[in-house]
């Protein structure tokens, strides 16, 4: 039997519907399974409904549960675990022949031309952890959330997102018309 | 401050996270540098790009539904509702929440 507190965070935990079904369905990559898992986060906010402090950031904790349940089910269960992760990228690096001003004109001038379906195949692309930071941060949490949804430190979320941003825009110069 | 300080700040500085002597140094290296201010236009064209055009997914009706039904004290908890979850989850664990899972 729950809590009977717990169902004072039925209407705001729920109000969250949305957005964590979006990232449901980038990390899933089809309906069905975004729709179980947003179902099955739910299932476990509600049994450990009693663990979360009122006052503190439920939509942080929805989401944390929601990756935490991807990570331990759907990506073991399908097999399809992600080559290497976001810190095993290289960082891009900068320097005077990786600057060059006619360079970052045709990225800036290919980036107005990219098309919906494109940023979501590219975003697809992207290691999980990758995508995750880009849509967390894209969802408007903080770096302080995207940290507690991770399990990491906020310094770590800064570059996490700096990579994943570059990794992204690579995918997007490079894609062919 | 060289190109490799500003390259980091670029997001804090579009962001306005920045205190206000870091931010006057990038807001100066841009001023004077054509390949950072080049970089920092490429940065906002992809937030941009990001916002205006990535798909959504918004949840389902008939989910909300389920999830309503399935929530006590929220609004059309114990409701009859179409269809139920496909999968039950089993009892949740409060490890599964509490401990970050390495990815």
């Amino acid at each position: 039997m729950p809590d009977p507190a717990v169902g004072d965070l039925g209407p705001e935990a729920l109000a969250y519907a949305d957005a964590l079904h979006n990232l449901a369905r980038y990390l899933t990559g089809n309906d069905t399974d975004a729709e179980d898992l947003v179902q099955e986060t739910y299932s476990r906010a509600l049994g450990s409904a009693g663990q979360f402090t009122p006052g503190t950031n439920l939509k942080a904790w929805l989401f944390r549960i929601l990756r935490n349940t991807f990570i331990s089910q759907y990506r073991r269960q399908r097999g399809n675990p992600t080559v290497g992760g976001l810190d095993t990228v290289a960082p891009i690096g900068y320097g005077p022949a990786d600057v060059g001003r006619a360079k970052d004109e045709v990225e800036l001038d290919r980036l107005r031309k990219v098309m919906a379906e494109e940023i979501e195949r590219a975003l697809m692309m992207l290691a999980e952890d990758a995508r995750t930071v880009i849509l967390l941060d894209l969802e408007g949490l903080t770096e302080v959330e995207v940290a507690h949804v991770l399990g990491c430190a906020v310094g770590t979320v800064k570059s996490r997102l700096f990579r994943a941003r570059a990794a992204l825009r690579a995918l997007l110069k490079d894609w062919k018309r | 401050m060289d190109c490799h300080d500003v390259r980091d700040h670029l997001l804090d500085f579009q962001r306005g996270q920045l205190g206000g002597d870091v931010a006057t140094e990038v807001r100066r290296h841009i001023d004077g540098c054509v390949e950072c201010a080049q970089a920092d236009l490429v940065e906002r064209e992809l937030t941009l790009l990001l916002e205006r055009r990535t798909p959504q997914y918004p949840a389902p009706i008939g989910l909300k539904r389920r999830l309503m039904a399935r929530w006590p004290s929220a609004p059309g908890a114990g409701t009859n509702t179409r269809g139920h979850g496909r999968r039950r989850a089993p009892p949740p664990r409060a490890r599964d929440v509490s401990t970050p899972l390495s990815a």
